[in-house]
């Protein structure tokens, strides 16, 4: 126990590196062949950023006599690596290259991260109150094997979603954004998913007085402000959920500054309250974002907390998360590293993994929920197949006795059929039973409404589907065969 | 030849040929002749005499001699007894017993009685005489018991009629006479050698200084040199502490940290003030402080009288005209009541279509004990009517847009299919409209009438062709018509009694409203089509809960509620909630009731009752920031806070029990150590000073931050620092102290850093911190002799990444010649 006049302050003694950033710029070619530009290029950027984007990177070098003329022609790797040493051995960053152009005597590459692989592919997925550190590992292991998820770490966050054909980076946004995590593709392409400002590198810095070069834009951005927010949810039965959340306050400082949400998976009026009053906390008052820009930083990873220091401009020394940063270098401007970060990070909530689960909860009702390739069709606009006591008349197919079939044209492929989904719409549709058949009608398998099967005994490269009624009431509107094919 | 006896592990008896003598090694060693009676104490590894004992006879001035005298010892299995016979001329027989217990060490126990019996001694006198004692006093008449040199002390029984102490050239003395009436007279005298106890401040047997904070306080009881046995507490004169804070066998000790001094008074030294209030009139007692003093906490208790039979009421307090404290309803310190609820309504209306719970609340201090609480319940019926008039504020429902306003309770959608006509358009209706304007879900029992009534205004620029109203029910996924008007104009209404029989008891119903009419035009968006609707049922199956829902209902009613009546008494399940809610800023709760119907209808709480006893608002918690600004604020060395009062009725104001803890100046506390029933004692005064000082960094200045320009920089500064400008500016605030020295304290070093620091912005006088020891950087500080503290760091470091050292600094003033203490957590 001290005595009680006993105070204490914590001084922040700031120990630079040895050595100043230093970097490697390498592109490995489709035979292996690897080309170290470091000493070449006039000028670079390697971006990179976790969860909200994908790196990126850019370099330029000359080419006078045509060396790298179709020497990269796409999907070479281009390697980053940096460190605060003699030589550059750590690697930071990898992407591939998209573009090549010569532009006078120079020869400029465009790429993107490892990530960008990913970055297309679509994902049709049910999950149920799965902790989503597993759906990122099986999204990954389902659609981008290629990676390792040896850098996902348990959420404990469970969430319920059905993805209907999402893209992939989406999904795993929205698995961020319900647990409050943040992910990335490494340079070792390790998947790294972690929550949000539980990793920092205290292997940087950035200090007034010092490093610190210029800081760009730290400063409130009113345009971000919402202060009242109106909150439409679903129309039931002619009635809408309607909330508004507004705060006094801000919109004394600030003006009104409305954002509206249209949510039709807002079915009560508590659900609106709690997004709105939600929303309007994050927006209320003025985000603190900003730009830093210092000099290269050599060890700063997406994602990561970093200490930094420039009190006079209203950042005392402390750990700030970096949501994304830019080394640049040209002869110009010398070597630099901009850092956006985020002052004060928003909470994550509840809420918006109830809207994650309840925008999946949507998608469960869509067309071709187990990802099937091609659909066969009747709309029953004109008559066609093969009638036995039914009719197609007035858009629909319909028995013209107590019972009867109907079968379709055959409908030729270049590869036998493996899976077949149907979905039919009508009345009565229980007074029919259906049958689909991959070998030109040789042998049919049942199948029920909306139901998949994959073919033991009719796969050919003919499918047909053929409509057995029962009940003369029966009546088939629309009715469509998805399928895939080997 | 000598008999030794152990008498136990503690208790040797040696019988010799002449005498008898009993030893509690290294302690006391009693030595019985037929004479007189030694007694020697261990001191120095040796045995000291310090007192020999006579009982002689003496008639008139004459010492009587006795004729024979002889020694006996015996047990009775427990105590050892060793007897003095005597015989003296005239039949007179004295027998003086000394009684041993062999089970205690304990030296003032030893012995345990010493009996004088004198028989046949009438006219003489008995002369109790102890000599070869050490007394350094004079001479002087003394009161058992007496205590003098080598720890000895005698005690004698009321009824001497001479007692003195005499401080002679050769051997002092003491001489007890006791003057027989009867013939069997029985005196109890003991000479013994009893305990020592001392208090220790900081390890030192006396006064000391110390910087407010903690310092190790201790006591032992001891006999001399010999090692302790007995009982020794602590007492102290702070409020946290107080009596017997520690006792223990031997010695005891604690860590004294004084955290607060406390002022009990106002700034006219009343430790009680009556002051008389008068309706929203205020009146201001003071209470003075200095203005470098640091307010850790402050309360006070507030008694209501009255005056007129008005007490005082609904009191605000304010430090400074800032309100720092409420107390709502009556200052009666005998029978308080609290009568209206939180919104100060005297009763609370409740009413719902399906079941709810709805909450009323009121507020009651937290430390209150309620004694008794009820409320009235009543039912009502519940009913809705919405007025037919053309104003658009009261419609329900807009023709030409379809929404719907000022719609009554009870339903939850609201359909209307007539919202297709446009504003301003001229529209001919000439087929069907329907309006549907009300789905209403209610769960109800007992008997319930719905009228609806639908109009719409006839006349320009209305056409209006016929059209009916009906009111549907929702019975087996359809809904079906119940009742319904025949095609009219003008004004419809359709009433449909409704009955627990037709729908089943508390079954959930839906119903709604519908007018359907033809050859309706429309030429203005002012008017409206409008509906009006009412209903009267009243609820059942109703309950009342007080405090934390635990089932265990105040009010329950099944059947429905026509009829009022009073809840049971809440009082157990408030104080129940009471003792577990955590109050305001002021002290207070709100206790919920919670009340609840389980069919559609209104309740109704009036009649709230809430007694409770005791000054429940006590102690009164002034807002001590309020307190610190007011000193913060004022110029003068001396300020008087003003605490203000006011209230809202007449009435006398009794503010006693003032609690102003604070930190400032100097404040002496009383240490005593003590036996058990306080024969020995000793006390020490702890004065403690509050070494107040201020730390702050120059302008535009808000950390502590070395920057060097390479990882090898020698003599960087802090940055802001100059050679005239400190990084940090130390300004003391103590008073009524001796000054302090100023001192800094660092948690670690580090492997390629040096820090350096001093008071002047010459690093070669200043001092290189090393790890966890206290340096001085100022000394003899005191106000207003502010200065400053200039810093340096020299680096040797060769990391190849970033790295940042965080130490902790620490900086404390201790008052000169103070005991402090030297932690810091």
């Amino acid at each position: 126990m001290p005595v009680v006049n006993i105070k204490s302050i914590k001084p922040k003694v700031w120990i630079p590196p040895i050595y100043g950033a230093i970097f490697k710029l390498t592109v490995t070619r489709s035979d292996s062949t690897v080309d170290d530009v470091t000493d070449l290029v006039t000028e670079y950027e390697i971006e990179d950023v976790a969860t909200t984007g994908i790196g990126r990177f850019s370099f330029t070098l000359p080419n006078p006599n045509e060396d790298y003329t179709g020497v990269w022609t796409g999907m070479e790797i281009v390697r980053y690596y940096s460190d605060y040493d003699t030589a550059a051995t750590s690697l930071r960053f990898r992407g591939r290259v998209e573009k090549v152009s010569y532009i006078g005597n120079q020869v400029k590459v465009i790429g993107r991260a490892e990530s960008l692989i990913v970055q297309d592919i679509t994902v049709t997925q049910t999950y149920s109150a799965e902790d989503t550190s597993n759906i990122v590992i099986d999204l990954f292991s389902k659609y981008a094997p290629g990676f390792s998820t040896a850098g996902v770490e348990t959420s404990g966050v469970t969430l319920t979603v059905n993805w209907y054909q999402k893209p992939f980076w989406e999904c795993i946004q929205e698995c961020c954004t319900a647990a409050g995590f943040d992910c990335f593709i490494d340079a070792s392409l390790v998947v790294q998913y972690f929550q949000d400002g539980s990793r920092v590198n205290n292997d940087e810095g950035i200090v007034h007085d010092h490093n610190l070069l210029e800081i760009s834009d730290f400063a409130e951005d009113l345009s971000q402000i919402k202060n009242r927010v109106i909150v439409y949810g679903a129309i039931q039965e002619g009635i809408q959920v309607i909330y508004t959340a507004e705060d006094d306050t801000s919109q004394s400082d600030y003006e009104i500054k409305e954002e509206i949400i249209n949510d039709e998976n807002i079915t009560e009026y508590t659900q609106a309250q709690e997004l709105g009053d939600f929303r309007l906390a994050q927006l209320k008052d003025p985000p603190v974002v900003g730009d830093i820009t210092s000099v290269m930083l050599a060890t700063i990873l997406p994602g990561q907390k970093m200490w930094m220091s420039a009190p006079l401009d209203n950042l005392p020394p402390d750990k700030y998360k970096v949501i994304s940063y830019v080394h640049t270098w040209s002869q110009d401007e010398g070597y630099k590293t901009k850092v956006r970060i985020e002052k004060e990070p928003r909470k994550i909530s509840h809420i918006i993994r109830d809207r994650i689960e309840a925008e999946g909860k949507k998608k469960i009702t869509a067309s071709n929920p187990f990802e099937m390739r091609y659909a066969y069709n009747f709309l029953f606009e004109s008559d066609s197949g093969t009638h036995s006591n039914t009719a197609i008349s007035n858009n629909v197919l319909y028995p013209t006795a107590a019972s009867g079939n109907w079968t379709s044209d055959a409908r030729g492929l270049d590869e036998n059929v493996t899976d077949c989904y149907l979905i039919a719409t009508g009345e009565t549709l229980t007074g029919v039973s259906f049958e689909v058949s991959g070998d030109g009608g040789t042998n049919w398998e049942s199948i029920n409404n909306k139901e998949k099967i994959t073919l033991s005994t009719s796969i050919g490269k003919f499918l047909m589907v053929r409509v057995t009624f029962s009940n003369a009431d029966t009546q088939i509107q629309s009715l469509s065969v998805q399928y895939k094919t080997e | 030849m000598a008999k030794k006896v152990w008498l136990s592990s503690f208790l040797v008896m040696v019988i010799l040929a002449s005498s008898i003598y009993f030893v509690l090694p290294d302690k006391v060693r009693i030595d019985i002749e037929k004479t007189r009676t030694k007694y020697s104490v261990w001191i120095n590894d040796s045995w000291d005499l310090a007192a020999t004992e006579y009982v002689n006879l003496y008639d008139g001035s004459k010492k009587m001699r006795a004729k024979s005298r002889e020694l006996n010892n015996w047990t009775d299995g427990y105590y050892v007894y060793v007897s003095r016979t005597s015989k003296w001329k005239e039949n007179i027989t004295t027998i003086q017993t000394y009684v041993f217990d062999p089970n205690t060490p304990k030296e003032e126990l030893t012995p345990l009685k010493n009996i004088f019996e004198c028989m046949n001694c009438e006219g003489k006198i008995v002369h109790y005489e102890v000599r070869d004692i050490s007394y350094n006093g004079a001479t002087k008449e003394i009161t058992s018991p007496f205590s003098f040199g080598k720890q000895m002390k005698i005690e004698w029984q009321d009824g001497a009629y001479y007692s003195k102490v005499f401080q002679q050239k050769s051997v002092d003395k003491i001489i007890i006479k006791y003057r027989p009436q009867q013939s069997h007279e029985v005196y109890r005298v003991r000479l013994f050698d009893p305990p020592i106890v001392t208090a220790y401040i900081d390890g030192t047997s006396a006064d000391a200084d110390v910087e407010m904070g903690p310092v190790n306080i201790s006591g032992t009881s001891t006999t001399g040199t010999g090692p302790p046995d007995l009982v020794v507490c602590l007492d102290t004169t702070h409020p946290a502490y107080g009596v017997n804070y520690t006792c223990a066998e031997n010695e005891t000790s604690f860590i004294f940290d004084v955290q607060y001094f406390r002022k009990e008074e106002l700034n006219n030294t009343d430790t009680a003030r009556n002051i008389t209030c008068v309706e929203n009139i205020n009146s201001t007692v003071y209470l003075r402080a200095h203005q470098w003093d640091v307010v850790k906490n402050f309360t006070i208790n507030l008694t209501g009288f009255p005056i007129g039979g008005s007490l005082p009421s609904n009191l605000d307090i304010f430090v400074n005209d800032t309100l720092t404290y409420t107390i709502s309803g009556t200052l009666n310190s005998s029978a308080l009541k609290v009568e209206e609820f939180d919104d100060s309504s005297t009763y609370q209306d409740f009413n719902s279509t399906t079941p709810v719970v709805h909450t009323a609340e009121f507020r009651i201090p937290k430390t209150a004990t309620v004694v008794e609480a009820y409320v009235n319940v009543s039912g009502f019926s519940f009913w809705s009517e919405e007025d037919d008039t053309e104003d658009e504020a009261d419609n329900l429902c807009q023709f030409t847009t379809g929404s719907c306003t000022n719609l009554p309770y009870g339903y939850d959608e609201n359909i209307s299919t007539a919202a297709e006509v446009k504003s301003g358009e001229p529209v001919n209706v000439d087929t069907m409209f329907i309006w549907e304007n009300y789905t209403w879900n209610v769960i109800w029992t007992g008997d319930m009438t719905w009228n609806y009534t639908g109009s719409v205004p006839g006349g320009s620029p209305w056409q209006v062709g016929e059209f009916n109203v009906s009111i549907y029910n929702h019975s087996s996924s359809s809904w079906k018509r119940i009742s319904s008007t025949g095609p009219g104009t003008g004004t419809q209404t359709v009433e449909y009694d409704f009955h627990v029989d037709d729908f089943g008891l508390n079954s959930t119903n839906k119903f709604r409203t519908q007018t359907i009419g033809t050859g309706v035009s429309i030429h203005s968006s002012t008017k409206y089509f409008e509906g009006s609707l009412s209903w009267d049922i009243n609820p059942s199956m109703a309950y009342v809960e007080a405090g934390t829902p635990d089932g265990d209902r105040e009010w329950n009613h099944t059947a429905l509620v026509t009829t009022t009546t009073k809840s049971e008494n809440m009082s157990t399940a408030i104080n129940s909630f009471l003792e577990n809610c955590t109050a305001d800023v002021f002290g207070y709760c709100d206790v919920p009731l919670y009340v609840y119907s389980g069919t559609a209808g209104g309740l109704n709480l009036t009649n709230l009752y809430i007694l409770y006893t005791g000054a429940g608002w006590n102690p009164v918690s002034i807002n001590i920031t309020h307190a610190q600004s007011f000193l913060d604020a004022t110029s003068s060395t001396w300020a008087d806070i003003p605490l203000k009062f006011e209230s809202a009725t007449n009435g006398t104001l009794e503010i006693s029990d003032i609690n102003f803890d604070y930190a400032g100046g100097n404040q002496t506390y009383e240490i005593t150590a003590h036996n058990s029933d306080y024969s020995a004692e000793d006390k020490q005064n702890a004065t403690f000073f509050y070494s107040r000082f201020e730390l702050s960094f120059p302008q535009h200045i808000s950390a502590l931050e070395f920057i060097p320009r390479r990882p090898t920089s020698k003599n960087v500064t802090p940055y802001g620092q100059t050679a005239t400008r400190p990084v940090l500016n130390v300004t003391p605030k103590d008073y009524d102290g001796p000054g302090f020295n100023f001192s800094m304290y660092m948690n670690e070093t580090y492997s390629c850093v040096n820090l350096t620091v001093g008071n002047s912005s010459t690093k070669s006088a200043s001092q290189l911190l090393g790890s966890e020891t206290w340096y001085d950087l100022q000394l003899e500080a005191t106000d207003p002799n502010y200065f400053g503290l200039w810093m340096w760091a020299d680096y040797a470091c060769n990391f190849t990444a970033w790295r940042l050292w965080e130490p902790e600094f620490f900086f404390r003033g201790c008052c000169l010649g103070c005991v402090c203490d030297i932690g810091v957590s």
